[in-house]
């Protein structure tokens, strides 16, 4: 099985087919938007037969599928239902989406007060106050994209990925991510303002279910972390094709002798590199290393405490090498062959087959870290200014 | 239009060059110098050795046939753990008796000259065993004998005339001396030099005049 | 059981020894045999990549030498044959890290448990391939019909003949071009064979769907439809003992084929 991301595209704002046809080319035109299965959700316009057709033979020609359409109307449904598509109605939540201002003091504070409260402040914190991140900003805990003041010019591309048995629960929140996103992308396409306020009228509609639900949920929709693994130590086949991450059969292969303990990393020396780090070059600390550069794939870096590399890092790592499951990695892109926190090793899963990382000026740093006995990885999506 | 003309043209050239490429291919011209390099790896000898003892043995075999320099195919290969030297060249005419015994007292005469010349130079005859060990050092010697062969061209040539044809069938003779001569004088040593350039040359005319002397005869 | 332990090795680089490696492996363990492949290019490993292992390895052959676990523990399984077993080498150290006698030594522990032990050997003819060798009692020469590869395997053959450990060895004739030779602008396989005067263990044509294949991490071999997959499968084949024919890559052009290329070509 093939592993592929889920994207949930919003059209239920397009008035005829080739409106959503830019719309759907504008969205899966942008970086890394190959390769997904896509929910699309075509809202109240008429489909017929030979429109969705060719709607999926676009999709299909840029390498994506069409995974399930949701539709609230009669003719567009029986058209997908003929091509043997999945098609659901849209949830009612979806349909007023929870997108509301009276979040934002929320999150904001709670990210204030990470920072001031928390002893966890990572370097990314600080980064933030370095002024060169700009762009995003996260702390240790969960990866935070602050909304800045004026979010409703701005607007802001969430790609969701997620692995299959989450997507359901997901798909509300996900989709008006997307419709974000398909907003975003019809910005591109040169919508005149009013049709922007017309848009994020739709979009951010008000829902509160979404402000009493436990503090992760809350998160979800604004903070873009993304789960990309979530597998049980005891790897089945099944669900370690499907994750971006699989951990290895650790039975036996961990150094003995390790014990487990989670230090504060913040207190350990850092190791301050400037180079790139080549296949074949390791570099071995007691402490934290922070890598200005890219790590090469067959490079390997070992730190007993978090590993930092600005730069995409693609060999491999090991953060708490002497056991420590608070350690964490981070890089603008993590790409490793294998990536080991404490007495977790995991490996990059077959079907993700990206050795090398094509370098851009958009990388979204992305962390991982131990949960639940678990590696995961948060990624911080950039805010399109 | 002219293109299209043009472009089919070429086609159809290209399509005639085709068969007669054939001919001169590149595939011969890699086995050869393959063979030759292996040939060299697998023996140790450096080109120039090789090269004097393929003329050496030509030498040596002349004196009782006639052969196809041109041809001659010198090759070691090694089955399992023997390694065999294989020669091959074709022979355009078995000399018969008579020949073979005169070319082979003038052979004699010739080194008894030698001798003499050696022996009223008052130097002394070297022996048979130091041979083998200056054969060790020949490659430098050879080296140091083609560079002086350049200069000493034109000299041969006048030299070449005084000596006679029979002086090329007792060239291994010429070329143990070569060796001999170590020790001798830098004139000696030039003298000796000089005619390994010029055996050559003599070789091939007499080589011809012989081959056109046995076609005139087959002719009669 | 013991073990069989063939060394690959050719002198030049790049001929395709880690390809031959990857697939000869990958078809010996088709045919049900237990295999494992040992890279010994320390700092210089690729083995893993032709098989799509690269993600998987935790410990090396240094790893191994120097005790840090058990040999078992370094051996990475095929992803998709049970069978096949990749001892990797490290990619951050270099050819002194392992001795010949340790290789030895890992060599004859393997023999015990597989059928075959593949040895995948490092270019050149120093301390790396002196290693390799250590431990086979067979050796196949991969070459190809250049005049840099040919000689090279010339020596290499001569520096396996002074082995008393090396039994046999074969000579492997990779990226054949069947089209270059009919032009006579490559040595043949008969040319090749007969400078080197060596049995030939395969002949394998020159196939782009290598490089693809090693850019998916999936041997050739388990591609049906190749041509070069099916000549890897005939060596494996052969080196279990079977007698197979040689395939056939001079499909000659018959002049009625080469008249209507010239047709087909001239209609652009």
């Amino acid at each position: 099985m093939n592993y592929k991301e889920k994207l949930v595209i919003d059209l239920s704002d397009a008035v005829n087919i080739s409106d959503l046809g830019i719309k759907i080319t504008s969205v899966l035109e942008s970086d890394g938007a190959v390769n997904k299965e896509l929910h699309l959700n075509l809202g109240s316009i008429d489909l017929k037969q030979s429109q969705l057709l060719s709607i999926k033979a676009l999709i299909e020609a840029m390498q994506s599928t069409i995974a399930k359409i949701e539709t609230t109307s009669e003719i567009t449904e029986s058209s997908a239902v003929g091509l043997g598509l999945s098609v659901g109605k849209p949830s009612a939540q979806e349909q007023k989406p929870a997108f509301d201002d009276s979040y934002k003091p929320n999150v904001e504070k709670s990210f204030e007060e990470k920072l001031s409260s928390s002893d966890e402040i990572s370097s990314f914190a600080q980064l933030k106050q370095m002024n060169s991140i700009g762009d995003f900003v996260s702390d240790t805990k969960s990866l935070t994209e602050v909304p800045s003041e004026n979010l409703e010019e701005e607007t802001q591309e969430f790609l969701k990925e997620a692995e299959a048995e989450d997507s359901q629960e997901d798909t509300p929140e996900m989709s008006k991510e997307e419709k974000v996103a398909n907003i975003y992308d019809s910005l591109n396409k040169e919508i005149t303002n009013e049709d922007i306020e017309d848009a994020l009228d739709i979009t951010f509609g008000t829902n509160t279910t979404e402000e009493t639900e436990s503090k992760d949920d809350v998160f979800a929709p604004i903070t873009m972390q993304e789960k990309l693994n979530d597998y049980e130590v005891t790897e089945t086949v099944e669900t370690a094709e499907e994750g971006k991450y699989v951990l290895l059969d650790t039975e036996g292969i961990t150094p003995e002798g390790v014990e487990l303990i989670k230090a504060n990393t913040s207190d350990l020396d850092t190791l301050y590199l400037t180079q790139t780090l080549r296949s074949g070059q390791t570099v071995s600390y007691e402490g934290n290393i922070f890598l200005i550069g890219d790590a090469h794939p067959g490079s390997e870096i070992n730190a007993t405490g978090d590993i930092t590399v600005w730069g995409i890092l693609g060999g491999i790592v090991h953060a708490g090498s002497k056991g420590n499951t608070d350690a964490k990695v981070r890089a603008l892109k993590l790409n490793p062959i294998q990536l080991r926190i404490a007495n977790l090793y995991s490996r990059r899963n077959d079907t993700v087959n990206v050795p090398y990382v094509q370098k851009t000026n958009e990388f979204t740093p992305e962390e991982a870290r131990i949960e639940n006995e678990q590696i995961v990885i948060y990624k911080t999506l950039r805010r399109e200014d | 239009m002219k293109d299209i003309f043009a472009n089919l043209y070429n086609k159809v050239v290209s399509f005639f060059h085709q068969t007669d490429e054939k001919t001169s291919n590149t595939k011969d011209a890699a086995c050869n110098r393959l063979k030759l390099v292996l040939m060299q790896d697998r023996t140790n000898l450096t080109p120039a050795i090789m090269d004097r003892m393929r003329r050496e043995l030509i030498e040596l075999l002349s004196k009782y046939m006639e052969l196809d320099r041109e041809l001659l195919d010198l090759n070691f290969e090694h089955e399992d753990d023997q390694m065999a030297l294989m020669l091959s060249i074709p022979v355009i005419r078995a000399k018969n008796e008579d020949e073979i015994n005169e070319i082979l007292a003038k052979e004699d005469e010739e080194r008894k000259k030698i001798e003499e010349l050696s022996k009223s130079d008052d130097e002394e005859e070297t022996d048979e065993e130091t041979e083998d060990t200056e054969e060790e050092t020949s490659e430098s010697e050879t080296e140091e004998s083609e560079d002086t062969e350049d200069d000493n061209t034109d000299e041969s040539e006048s030299e070449e005339e005084d000596n006679s044809e029979d002086e090329t069938e007792s060239d291994e003779e010429d070329l143990e001396e070569e060796d001999d001569d170590d020790d001798d004088d830098e004139v000696d040593e030039e003298i000796d030099n000089d005619p390994t350039k010029t055996k050559k040359e003599k070789k091939k005319e007499k080589f011809f005049k012989k081959k056109k002397e046995s076609e005139e005869s087959s002719e009669q | 059981m013991a073990g069989r332990v063939i060394v690959i090795t050719s002198g030049k680089g790049g001929v395709g020894k880690t390809t031959t490696s990857a697939n000869i492996g990958t078809a010996l363990a088709k045919l049900g045999n237990k295999v494992v492949l040992i890279d010994t290019d320390i700092g210089l490993r690729n083995l893993d990549l032709l098989l799509g292992l690269e993600n998987r390895i935790v410990y090396t052959i240094v790893d191994v030498v120097e005790e840090r676990c058990k040999l078992k523990q370094a051996l990475v399984k095929d992803k998709k044959n049970p069978n096949l077993a990749l001892l990797a080498a490290a990619q951050t150290r270099d050819k002194s890290s392992v001795t010949a006698e340790q290789l030895k030594d890992i060599c004859e522990e393997l023999k015990k448990k597989n059928d075959f032990i593949l040895v995948d050997c490092p270019a050149g003819i120093e301390q790396g391939f002196q290693n390799a060798v250590a431990g086979a009692s067979e050796a196949i020469v991969v070459t190809t019909p250049e005049m840099s590869a040919v000689r090279d395997a010339d020596r290499i053959i001569g520096l396996l003949e002074a082995k008393e450990e090396i039994e046999s060895y074969k000579l492997l004739l990779n990226r054949v071009r069947p089209k270059l030779i009919e032009q006579n602008d490559m040595m043949s396989v008969e040319d090749v064979t007969e400078i080197l005067s060596t049995d030939l263990i395969g002949v394998i044509p020159e196939d782009t769907g290598i490089i693809t294949s090693t850019n998916k991490g999936e041997p050739i071999v388990n591609d049906e439809t190749a041509l070069a997959g099916k000549a890897y499968r005939n060596v494996a084949h052969r080196i279990m003992g079977e007698d197979i024919p040689l395939l056939d890559l001079n499909q000659k052009e018959s002049i009625i084929d080469k008249i209507k290329n010239f047709f087909t070509k001239g209609k652009v």
